[in-house]
């Protein structure tokens, strides 16, 4: 009777956690590409690997 | 005399912050779709039906919304999806976006009135005092619709619109009640907790309900259009418009989950007056049910949430009008649609026209269609147009990334857009289930658009600063013979270019195309884009001089602002076999993005054709030939390329292969090319193999023994192009022997970067 209940709870859990580290990131990303000043998204991407 | 008056030009005063901005978006979203939305989604789909609808309409969302957030940040200007498509597929896309827009906003208008119809007569009702009105509960909420929107359009009309300021603090206000009911739900279920049985059974009528309920609920999340539209109007617009897009429909969607989950638990089982299980009780009462949940769940309930529904749906309703009148007057503007579109009330300064044809729409669609009707009208057309904001990201990154100045970039590209457009494409058709009027209605509209597209806009639409034109052009007949496009710069930069040419294009029995692109700065308007000319036009008459007696030769002569984007979507409109252009040799420094520079590296990526690239050429005959050889399509298109040199100038190839001892690499031996596919010349073709750890060097030490080298490009994924120099690049920058560069297009992959 539970079972669709805890598999429903997973995957909202699952999207809103993974929403959550979408926003996040984009965040981080938004405030180091404007920092550095980088402009095509060609070096955006280059800048944005090698910081990892 | 000079025009001053040409010198002064206008811009709106960026006043709106992130704040303000991300309240414009919640503003827009939280107007009808959650109120309505969640008696008649736990009405289709049951109570785990309502929760999963709004976490993955929000995933969804989200998706679209990145893709919102990076087209803004590149392009922050007002406009929204209009100017997107503009910028990727030009004028017909544009156009059906504006005017789809314009429906969807003017569609999610008659939403917001018939909302606040429903839920004042209900706060009267419950109150017993529509007695004495002779009308019916339905024709009652449709004549408040009808009040609601004519007294909002008569406001616009006034230009008293609601400034993005004071918005925020009445959306803010209704956010924080909403939430507010959610925490009041969490409470509930911590102090009751058999009420979670609420939520079963979870799915009790299947998934395929599910997609049913996401459908005609999408239109909760759509303020992020509207944020778009404030670009011109916002401080940091590169910054804020991503952050504020994505910061509100990560909002939307914890409140929508909560204030559903609330909704759920506020009903208990057993209780005077509900019959059945909890949820089917909520449910049987449709768009009413949430009230009727939440009028539950604490004390005076009807009281604040008929107030939220007044400010929510009123502040929609004001900002789809508004949103709405700007996508007809923008098409009016433009010459898409005739003159009068953008015609501004001399008196309230107010574009009255595009107005009122919005006004007729939100009236027409709020009195004639069914509630559930024109929700699922509203969302269909903004699937679609969402649908079409996310192929507009993917191609604007692919073909203008390069030359946009980006304030942000969406991870995992071009994974998130390609779900969403699967996603939205599934949800749209999946709604024929919930309306099939809805499903009329969208159609007859984009249809009735491309229509007036064909037969008006086409002729009288304005060109924009963006579009590549051609200046001058030459048509041949059309036939299938082998197309060859060769781009010419300048004189020195074409007479060197001219025996490879010939050659290739003799061996091809090819149509042979001269193409000269004049790039013209920003700054210079389109009209001056001739006195750039003069340059080009001698380097192709130069090789048109020495081709013309032993081809057919066309030239097409073309204004761009970017070279690489003007030559790629030549090569595409030409159906082009081969690209033949000059390089100058000088790479961009290290620490750039570009290993040969931005033209080479993104025409060597993207070209769908052939590409056949000439550095230090001269005419002089060849003698000895260097292809170094790793194997792949690149390669056998150098062999090619050499055996045809070969062939003309009697030349030996060399095809030399570099082992270097750490990795071990399969290189696969030249006599597998297909000889049926590849015109090689294998009896001039002599082997060297070489063993060395550094493979760039010990190739460079070899090429000096030869007159010309002909490079495969590296079929490396961007990413490591990135990140690291490939061999090819590194040889073809360091290398000073004559060189030619060479790549291969290829199958689904070419296919997919033609139509891209």
């Amino acid at each position: 009777m539970y079972e669709g209940l805890l598999i429903g709870s997973a995957v909202i859990a699952f999207a809103l956690g993974f929403m959550l580290y979408i926003i996040f990131w984009s965040r981080k990303a938004i405030d180091y590409i404007h920092k550095n000043d980088l402009k095509s998204a060609r070096e955006i991407n280059k800048s944005l690997h090698e910081r990892r | 005399m000079k025009d001053d008056s040409a010198s002064i030009s206008a811009e709106l005063s960026r006043e709106l912050s992130l704040f303000h901005i991300t309240m414009m978006g919640l503003g827009m979203m939280i107007g009808a779709g959650v109120f309505l939305g969640i008696g008649n989604v736990i009405h289709v789909a049951g109570p785990g039906g309502v929760l999963l609808t709004f976490t993955l309409n929000g995933i969804i969302a989200l998706f679209t919304a990145l893709s919102y957030a990076e087209l803004s940040s590149a392009v922050p200007k007002a406009g929204g999806a209009y100017n997107y498509a503009r910028l990727a597929f030009g004028r017909g896309p544009s156009f059906t976006a504006g005017w789809m827009e314009w429906f969807a906003s003017s569609v999610a208008g008659s939403l917001y009135a018939v909302t606040f119809g429903i839920y004042v007569v209900r706060y009267f009702e419950g109150l017993g005092l529509t007695g004495w009105i002779p009308l019916s509960t339905y024709t009652t909420e449709k004549t408040v619709a009808f009040i609601i929107a004519v007294f909002f359009l008569y406001i616009n009309y006034r230009g008293a619109s609601e400034t993005g300021k004071v918005g925020a603090f009445f959306t803010l206000g209704q956010t924080l009640f909403l939430i507010f009911i959610g925490l009041v739900g969490i409470i509930v279920v911590v102090k009751d907790p058999s009420r979670i049985q609420n939520l079963t059974p979870y799915l009790p009528y299947g998934w395929t309900k599910l997609l049913v309920a996401m459908g005609f609920t999408y239109v909760a999340f759509e303020g992020y259009e509207v944020i778009a539209q404030a670009g011109d109007e916002t401080i940091d617009p590169k910054r804020n418009l991503p952050k504020a897009m994505l910061y509100s429909v990560g909002i939307v969607t914890f409140t929508y989950v909560a204030v559903a989950f609330a909704s759920l638990v506020a009903v208990k089982a057993g209780t005077p007056g509900v019959e059945g299980l909890p949820w089917e009780w909520i449910g049987h009462f449709k768009e009413r049910g949430f009230g009727e949940a939440v009028s539950r769940l604490m004390p005076y309930g009807n009281f604040f949430l008929t107030l939220a529904v007044i400010f929510a749906s009123v502040s929609a309703l004001n900002a789809t009008i508004y949103s709405a009148t700007r996508a007809s007057y923008a098409l009016g503007r433009d010459r898409m649609l005739p003159k009068f579109f953008a015609k501004i009330s001399s008196k309230r300064k107010t574009p009255s026209v595009a107005l009122m044809f919005t006004g007729i729409i939100i009236i027409g669609v709020a009195i004639l269609l069914p509630t559930m009707d024109v929700a699922s009208s509203a969302s269909i057309m903004f699937l679609l147009l969402f649908f079409l904001v996310n192929i507009s990201v993917i191609r604007v990154r692919l073909n203008m990334g390069d030359e946009l100045n980006y304030g942000f970039i969406m991870p995992f590209f071009p994974w998130l857009p390609i779900i969403a457009i699967v996603c939205q494409g599934f949800l749209a058709v999946w709604l024929v289930h919930m309306s099939k009027i809805a499903w009329i209605v969208a159609p007859t509209w984009i249809i009735s658009g491309i229509a007036i597209y064909i037969f008006y806009s086409k002729s009288h639409a304005i060109s924009t600063a963006d579009e590549i034109q051609v200046l001058e052009e030459e048509h041949a007949p059309p036939s299938d013979q082998y197309r060859i496009v060769v781009g010419v710069a300048n004189p020195e930069n074409a007479i060197p270019m001219i025996r490879t040419t010939y050659y290739l294009s003799e061996a091809k029995d090819a149509r042979v195309k001269l193409l000269h692109l004049v790039p013209v700065p920003e700054q210079v308007p389109l009209s001056d884009a001739e006195k750039f000319m003069l340059e080009g036009k001698e380097g192709v008459t130069e090789v048109m001089l020495s081709l013309m007696l032993k081809f057919p030769i066309t030239t097409t002569i073309r204004y761009c602002r970017n070279i690489a984007r003007g030559i790629l979507s030549a090569v595409r409109e030409e159906k082009t076999d081969m690209l033949i252009m000059g390089w100058h040799g000088r790479p961009k420094p290290r620490s750039h993005a570009f290993g040969l520079g931005s033209t080479v590296d993104v025409i060597l990526e993207r070209s769908p054709s052939n590409v056949v690239i000439l550095k230090n050429c001269s005419n002089q005959p060849i003698k000895k030939i260097l292809v170094p050889w790793g194997g792949g399509p690149n390669g056998a298109l150098a062999l090619e390329v050499a055996s045809i040199i070969a062939e003309k100038d009697d030349s030996e190839i060399v095809a030399f292969t570099v082992n270097d001892p750490r990795h071990h690499v399969n290189i696969p031996p030249v006599s597998d090319l297909d000889s049926n596919q590849a015109q090689v010349s294998f009896g001039r073709i002599r082997f060297k193999v070489a063993q060395s750890r550094d493979v760039v060097s010990t190739i460079l030490e070899e090429a000096e023994e030869h007159d010309l080298v002909v490079l495969g490009s590296t079929r490396d994924p961007l990413i490591r192009q990135i990140t690291r120099d490939s061999v090819a690049n590194a040889v073809a920058t360091r290398c000073q022997k004559p060189m030619i560069i060479v790549k291969a297009s290829g199958g689904l992959r070419s296919w997919i970067k033609r139509w891209l």
